[in-house]
């Protein structure tokens, strides 16, 4: 008994430790999204001086006047406009990229070794170099100062990464389920509705994911996440 | 990670347990479940984080001030070109350095995907 009893305890220390260093790890990344959280209460000249977690005033003006916006355009519509950049663009992600996938993994055509190439070339040339020349297309296009740089290439499939995610996905689905299927009688748009998308949910829920995550936060964070119109970074 | 999680999502549960009846402990179960099934996973992440690190330029960018830091301790492929291409309007050359560097990435990413054969399982008879 009093083996077990110590055995127990035991496992209890060791639980407690486990959790005390998670936790302390856990705060240290949680960190600085606590001081934001923290300065955005604070007066704008106290966010500075007084950097600690623990606030000496309590304001709201920042949200106040965050609020108004820029020019007579409220924040509302900054919120709606980026709403609406990322449901189209995960809207075109999710349908281009997986068909584009699909195509890559699954099908024959001709040249699909160069064509993929080409698709991995464009993940690997700086996004900053294209800048320029995309910006002259799409003022060639009448495009610029509307929404359509950003959301017609997500319906092309321009998003190599997530081409290439899913390609590493759908690659990993035995292909005894496609050959069952198609057996059984199913096209090959079936073949791919029903047996390759049910089963890639999880790359999809990734997809949509960084999607909306690249979208929001549109100024381009490395290079596979370039859209049409990066902001030069710096 | 969350590229990670979703490979992990992919595993059908099953294998684990066949594993556990058959006698392999967690740790041989990571390394003959996890890791081969993870494999066509593993290696998108790793080509793109090689791409990735050949492109980075935003750390060295706030880290050097913009210069490449002390002895030009910081100065990354991309920051050079940026410098060369905005700060000396040596644009010709700035392009020819971005080609370069497509050319060195293409190469060692052929060569990761050319040899991906020997390490990547992706799944049953093949």
């Amino acid at each position: 008994m009093a083996q077990g009893n110590k055995m127990k305890t035991n496992t209890v220390i060791r639980h407690t430790l486990t959790h005390l260093f998670i936790i302390a790890l856990g705060v240290l990344m949680v960190y600085p999204i606590l001081w934001m959280i923290i300065s955005s209460f604070k007066p704008n000249t106290m966010i500075f001086s007084d950097p600690g977690l623990i606030p000496k005033a309590v304001t709201l003006e920042n949200y106040v006047t965050g609020w108004q916006g820029y020019a007579g355009t409220i924040f509302g519509r900054f919120f709606l406009n980026s709403l609406f950049m990322c449901v189209v663009a995960i809207i075109g992600n999710l349908i281009s990229c997986t068909m584009a996938a699909y195509a890559f993994e699954r099908l024959k055509f001709m040249g699909k070794g160069v064509w993929f190439a080409v698709m991995m070339i464009t993940l690997m040339l700086p996004g900053h170099v294209t800048l320029v020349p995309r910006y002259i297309m799409f003022n060639t296009f009448g495009w610029v100062g509307t929404y359509l740089p950003i959301l017609v290439p997500k319906f092309l499939a321009t998003d190599a990464f997530f081409v290439f995610l899913l390609v590493q996905f759908i690659r990993s689905l035995p292909k005894e389920l496609d050959e069952a299927a198609t057996i059984d009688g199913c096209s090959q748009v079936e073949v791919f509705t029903r047996i390759i998308l049910p089963n890639a949910v999880p790359a999809l829920v990734t997809t949509a994911l960084f999607t909306f995550l690249w979208t929001w936060l549109s100024p381009p964070k490395n290079g596979c996440n370039c859209g049409p119109i990066c902001a030069p970074t710096g | 990670m969350i590229i990670f999680l979703a490979g992990l999502k992919q595993i059908p549960q099953e294998y684990y347990e066949a594993a556990a009846v058959d006698g392999a402990n967690k740790v041989r179960q990571f390394f003959s479940i996890t890791i081969p099934l993870l494999s066509p996973v593993i290696l998108f992440n790793l080509v793109m984080q090689m791409i990735g690190t050949f492109q980075a330029f935003t750390q060295a960018f706030i880290i050097g001030g913009g210069r490449g830091g002390v002895l030009n301790s910081t100065l990354f492929y991309t920051l050079h070109l940026y410098i060369q291409g905005w700060a000396y309007r040596e644009m010709g050359y700035a392009s020819a350095m971005a080609w370069v560097l497509l050319l060195i990435i293409g190469v060692l990413t052929a060569i990761v995907l050319r040899t991906s054969n020997l390490w990547v399982s992706y799944g049953t008879g093949e």
